[in-house]
């Protein structure tokens, strides 16, 4: 015989009546002062909410009754007799257990990592293989006439020096990309505020600033510029940026547990850290890239190196942002392509 | 020390006057009546707020944990163990509210959301064109989701074995959020004000207890003073350290010269000192407005013949908002719990429900179900109801 204090309430007014419930294995009876004291239930027609922490425990009753106490063993017990709420029972278990709380503790942070590190973008890289580049052909278009507005000028170089540029821009699209060949073309524009840079957009459109054809010297340097940008697109890299952005957003979301906090610095701070990071790997996968197709046709990567130089010192003062940056720093990169020349991967 | 309500207004406030002295509503203004007339039939009950950090963080850990495991599918039921454990928590008169929400409905409702949040992401990426279409779909849709959320939270909650209902319509849904918010930026925002007015008031003023519905008796006015006082501390912090800033930067400039080196590092940190100076000033203003609002919306607010105390200060809220950020960023994440707590216990224990007939009174009806799809449509845009 189980007997413990409770209130119980009707469900048609708000008032509490304080019941002493008895329970005898198969039936409970509530004893109190309420209309028709003696009411005695079969067990097996009552719910018990599952338990939670220390809060009161409920029994609802078949006529819409409710008993709720704070004597858990008495309902641990009677729960227990029923064998129901079997899920929430171990959920309750793992949440009141010190070592079970820690274990999962453990568990999340492992669980974090593989997302972050390798499950996002494996996962990205896969869906991204089966999107075409076709898909992005109006965003990048979009992305094209934005750059013309606000940051490009048309281009100052002669068509018989475009034309030679070309002739190897489409050298180095069938060395590192022979079979989507086809999407790739080549933009010519003056940098005004961009200065020495080259950059591609995702449908296969490279673009590169007179200020960088200046700084080349030689046709190998304009190819280690353009093996980059053209990996990039091979590697669909910006739609993989994408895909990683959004599963980081999502993860970020579950975690905080509502989307708007995501506008919140603590939550900012972490998803910046972790898209630069996915940033920096492109760019180290666009110059390994580069990288090989320079060691193949035996010219090993100072090409690269002499033009990477060149571009970072014609941008002085340019910020060291670190960690937080979308580029690994010049040092870096430079450290990256003599270390693949030595031993290349 | 006794309560008195004003017969005016409905406003509730404590009776600190020396006796005999004349009393006037701090709401209104109108005259009182004395203590003696009303006090000894009235009762005030405070909400009572029982959980523990540690407990809370206990069980936020382990079902995050389970989230992340199942890639989100135990969101559902996470969402539905954590509300369960606030609602149980907290107590009004010694007895415990009770959240009932459905995780299946809850995880058909995330799954809707989500698709919507996919479908906004590929078409700003790769057909930004159309993205105005999809929000055009959005912005229509979305009152439809307040008021079902609105509904599915207040269906789901039930103290003393009766539970709350949300009467709201879709015609007032669409009036407030899709009407008014549409109108907010041609009036140059001076309608801004009345718009949460109204956001609130939908809130409010459709709310029932079982049979007893709430009436709302709120004005415009306090809305518009909280949102000018805002503005004009906003305007004067804006002002003074923009001010500040420039006089750094030129005793800097002037002091050290104009060296590169510096330059990179130093803005850095002045990106990050001024993201803080704006996080702290947006913060301020926002404790401003919700103390300001809040309180008065529950003062005008009356459910049967029980009215409603709310003591929020802007002081505290604040000082609550700063420590939570300054514990949960130097704790990465661990403290979110405790911060939680934190914040609902200050809100919930300056709230309190005044009543001269006492709280076992209330009848209640048979309840119906709704889906929870706006119940995540209202996480996800971070719509602020309520408690």
């Amino acid at each position: 015989m189980i007997r413990f204090d409770a209130s119980y309430f009707d469900g048609k007014t708000s008032r509490p009546y304080p019941v002493i419930v008895m329970f005898d294995g198969t039936a409970l009876a509530l004893e109190g002062e309420m209309d028709g004291t003696d009411m005695k239930t079969p067990i097996r027609d009552c719910s018990i909410d599952p338990a939670l922490g220390r809060t009161k425990r409920s029994i609802r009753l078949p006529g819409g009754g409710l008993v709720q106490t704070y004597d858990h063993d008495a309902v641990d017990a009677i729960e227990r007799a029923l064998n129901s709420n079997r899920p929430w029972r171990l959920v309750h278990f793992l949440e009141s257990h010190g070592k079970a709380v820690a274990a999962c503790m453990m568990c999340l942070v492992l669980a974090l990592i593989t997302l972050v590190y390798y499950a996002i973008p494996h996962v990205s890289t896969r869906v991204a293989r089966a999107i075409p580049p076709e898909v992005t052909a109006s965003a990048s278009r979009n992305a094209l006439r934005m750059f013309d507005m606000r940051f490009l000028k048309p281009t100052g170089l002669p068509a018989d020096r475009q034309q030679e540029i070309r002739g190897v821009f489409r050298d180095v699209v069938r060395r590192i990309d022979p079979s989507g060949a086809g999407i790739y073309t080549l933009e010519f524009r003056s940098g005004k505020n961009l200065g020495a840079n080259a950059f591609a957009l995702p449908s296969g459109i490279v673009i590169v600033t007179d200020e960088l054809v200046a700084l080349t010297e030689g046709d190998d340097e304009l190819s280690a510029i353009f093996a980059h940008e053209v990996a990039h697109v091979k590697w669909r890299h910006s739609i993989r940026h994408i895909l990683q952005s959004t599963g980081i957003f999502f993860l970020v979301s579950l975690l905080t547990g509502d989307v708007t906090s995501i506008t919140n610095f603590a939550a900012f701070l972490p998803t910046l850290l972790i898209e630069s990071g996915y940033s920096r790997d492109f760019e180290r996968e666009a110059d390994r890239e580069a990288a090989s197709l320079l060691i193949a046709s035996g010219k090993g990567t100072a090409p690269f190196r002499r033009i990477l130089e060149k571009i970072d010192a014609s941008h002085p003062g340019s910020l060291k942002l670190g960690v937080f940056s979308t580029h690994p720093e010049a040092v870096q990169r430079l450290g990256y392509l003599r270390e693949l020349e030595e031993s290349p991967k | 020390m006794g309560r008195i309500i004003c017969s005016h207004c409905n406003c509730s406030m404590d009776d600190s006057s020396t006796a005999g002295a004349p009393r006037y509503c701090m709401q209104c203004g109108a005259p009182v009546a004395p203590v003696s007339d009303i006090s000894g039939s009235v009762e005030r009950y405070t909400f009572q707020f029982t959980a523990t950090a540690g407990e809370y963080f206990r069980i936020w850990i382990v079902n995050l944990f389970l989230t992340v495991i199942t890639l989100g599918v135990w969101a559902a039921w996470a969402k539905v163990r954590n509300r369960r454990y606030i609602w149980a928590s907290t107590n009004l008169a010694g007895h415990p509210f009770t959240f009932h929400g459905n995780p299946a409905a809850i995880l058909r409702g995330n799954m809707i959301i989500a698709g919507m949040f996919v479908a906004y992401v590929a078409m700003k990426k790769f057909e930004p064109g159309l993205a105005g279409i999809l929000f055009f779909i959005f912005s229509v849709v979305f009152p439809f989701l307040v008021c079902k959320s609105l509904r599915f939270n207040a269906h789901n909650t039930s103290y003393r074995n009766i539970r709350f209902r949300f009467l709201g319509g879709f015609g007032e849904s669409y009036q407030t959020y899709l009407l008014f918010a549409g109108i907010v930026p041609f009036t140059l925002f001076i309608f801004f004000p009345a718009w949460q007015f109204y956001k609130k008031k939908y809130f409010f003023n459709n709310l029932a207890y079982g049979m007893t519905g709430s009436a709302f008796s709120g004005r415009k006015g306090p809305f518009y003073r909280a949102y000018l006082l805002a503005c004009v501390i906003g305007g004067l912090c804006f002002m003074v350290f923009s001010s500040l800033g420039a006089y750094a930067v030129h005793r800097l400039s002037t002091v050290l010269g104009n060296t590169g080196a510096s330059g990179t590092l130093g803005f850095v940190y002045s990106l990050f000192f001024t993201y803080l100076i704006a996080a702290f000033i947006i913060y301020a203003l926002q404790a401003v407005i919700y103390s300001m609002t809040m309180n008065h919306c529950w003062s005008r607010t009356r459910v049967g013949k029980a009215y409603f105390a709310s003591t929020l200060t802007a002081r505290r809220l604040l000082f609550i908002r700063i420590t939570n950020m300054a514990a949960i960023f130097c704790s990465l994440g661990l403290l979110i719990p405790w911060a939680k707590i934190r914040r609902t216990r200050y809100i919930l224990e300056n709230l309190a429900v005044v009543t001269a007939s006492g709280l076992d009174n209330f009848a209640s009806v048979a309840a119906s179900e709704t889906t929870a799809v706006g119940d995540a449509a209202t996480d996800f845009v971070g719509i602020e109801i309520g408690l």
